[in-house]
């Protein structure tokens, strides 16, 4: 009586925490503890738990679309947990689109020695990968392969590290958006990140974070020049709106610059000719990014 | 008022306001396809077949379209935050007597086959509300699911799991 039917797995077992598992736990117990009248008690209160739980829901008879929403709604620390409950729940979060999450991040601290990586609500301890990238990369694939993100972020202020073109294109192909820091990049390379994004369907954008010196660098590579004005092409390029200077005293008052490629918009936000160490930003997307770039007046 | 009556694969007959039907996107694509909205057309002489639901589940989900009467009706499949919702406590006790039952899964998948979005929504995360805190030893005995895992593989997870907090 104590016993309930699984129906996917066709085996009886007690719901009770006594009787944590099996048929065959269950009755070695009752026969060892057959004199003891505590037994009664115990089987009173699993015919209880098992008339509750009779008929328990076989939960993977569910399609897959109703577990993909289940999933949906669970938390990524929720998520992780699941996959402690048996091999399809496993797959279930690692290898399907299991939802939309507004944005992963990978930092590289500490002299490069450390990678923190946050997916969501999860945030992943930073000595786990020992400054190893490619690792921790494996292990969020392995994870929460289908996972969506809203912005997917790598960080690294120090230059102790550098993502390699082919990280790129694979981020570039799975992420919506991207924000990262020091990308190796040739005027090559930038020209066929804008032609993909071109010719994607849905809105795509890149954030790409480096020293004045290296976006500086990367434009002019790719013949954009300091003489050129305003409507001005270069190769495909075409310059929307160059650094602006003060007509009276010569100096520069906006150093942002906006250019076209085919499809895509770019903007950089401090281009200084001359190269220098601080910070840039160079976005580029095939959205309506113009709206939050509008242009200037004068 | 307008009653539509709803015949359930066993053959029970609910007649049901056609208000609440509004919910049911599968449902309001009959009435509408079958003209029962029409003031020459007898809605009450025209039953509506059912015969993926049964009597008993068509109940729940009757019950459950009157409580949400008025609600404003789900458009779309937009789910991307939707691990932030919250299950109203109304819902919650509805849901919960039949929860690890099969009865809450022929609910969920009648409230897919109805095209009652709220409802299936809701079901969907009232079954991920179980899991909620939970660990997997936990989820498998309140499941009935056996541990299919090596004591090695089990190790292995727990330590990626650990990588996280």
């Amino acid at each position: 009586m104590c016993m309930i039917f699984c129906p996917r797995n066709k085996f009886t077992f007690c719901p009770c925490k006594k009787f944590s598992s099996s048929l065959f736990e269950c009755t070695t117990y009752a026969s060892l503890h057959s004199t003891s009248a505590r037994i009664s008690g115990i089987l009173s209160y699993c015919i209880v738990i098992s008339s509750y739980k009779y008929n328990i829901m076989d939960i993977f008879a569910l399609p897959e679309i109703f577990l993909k929403k289940i999933m949906r709604t669970l938390s990524m620390q929720d998520r992780a947990s699941i996959r402690l409950v048996c091999r399809a729940f496993y797959k279930l979060v690692a290898g399907t689109h299991a939802g939309y999450i507004a944005r992963g991040h990978i930092s590289v601290e500490g002299f490069g020695r450390y990678l923190y990586a946050n997916i969501g609500d999860l945030t992943f301890k930073p000595e786990s990968f020992q400054g190893e990238f490619s690792e921790c990369l494996i292990l969020r694939s392995r994870l929460f392969n289908g996972i969506y993100f809203g912005t997917f972020t790598i960080t690294e202020r120090k230059l102790h590290f550098c993502i390699s073109i082919d990280l790129f294109f694979k981020l570039l192909a799975a992420h919506k958006n991207l924000e990262l820091t020091n990308v190796d990049m040739t005027s090559n390379d930038l020209k066929k990140a804008l032609q993909l994004i071109s010719a994607e369907n849905t809105e795509k954008s890149v954030c790409l974070f480096d020293t004045v010196t290296q976006i500086t660098n990367l434009i002019k590579s790719c013949g954009i020049k300091e003489t050129l004005d305003d409507g001005d092409a270069c190769d495909e390029f075409m310059v929307v709106q160059g650094p602006r200077r003060s007509v009276i005293l010569g100096n520069y008052e906006d150093r942002s610059m906006r250019l076209r490629y085919c499809n895509c918009w770019i903007h950089i936000d401090n281009c200084k000719w001359e190269g220098g160490d601080e910070w840039s930003t160079m976005r580029f997307g095939n959205g309506e990014e113009w709206k939050q770039f509008p242009i200037r007046i004068g | 008022m307008v009653l539509i009556t709803l015949v359930s694969s066993d053959e029970q007959n609910f007649p049901v306001e056609r208000e609440l039907l509004k919910q049911s996107g599968t449902i309001e694509t009959l009435i509408v396809n079958m003209n029962l909205d029409d003031e020459d057309t007898d809605a009450a002489a025209m039953p509506i077949p059912l015969p993926n639901v049964k009597g008993d589940v068509l109940e729940k989900v009757i019950q459950w379209m009157e409580h949400h009467k008025g609600d404003p009706v789900k458009e779309g499949d937009n789910e991307d935050n939707n691990a932030e919702i919250v299950v109203p406590q109304w819902d919650d006790d509805f849901f919960k007597p039949a929860m690890y039952g099969s009865k809450h899964l022929e609910l969920t998948v009648a409230a897919s086959y109805l095209d009652i979005k709220n409802l299936l929504t809701l079901s969907c995360k009232a079954i991920s509300n179980t899991f909620k805190g939970k660990t997997g030893p936990q989820i498998r005995e309140e499941w009935g699911v056996p541990n299919e895992f090596t004591p090695e593989e089990e190790e292995a997870i727990r330590k990626e799991n650990e990588w996280s907090e």
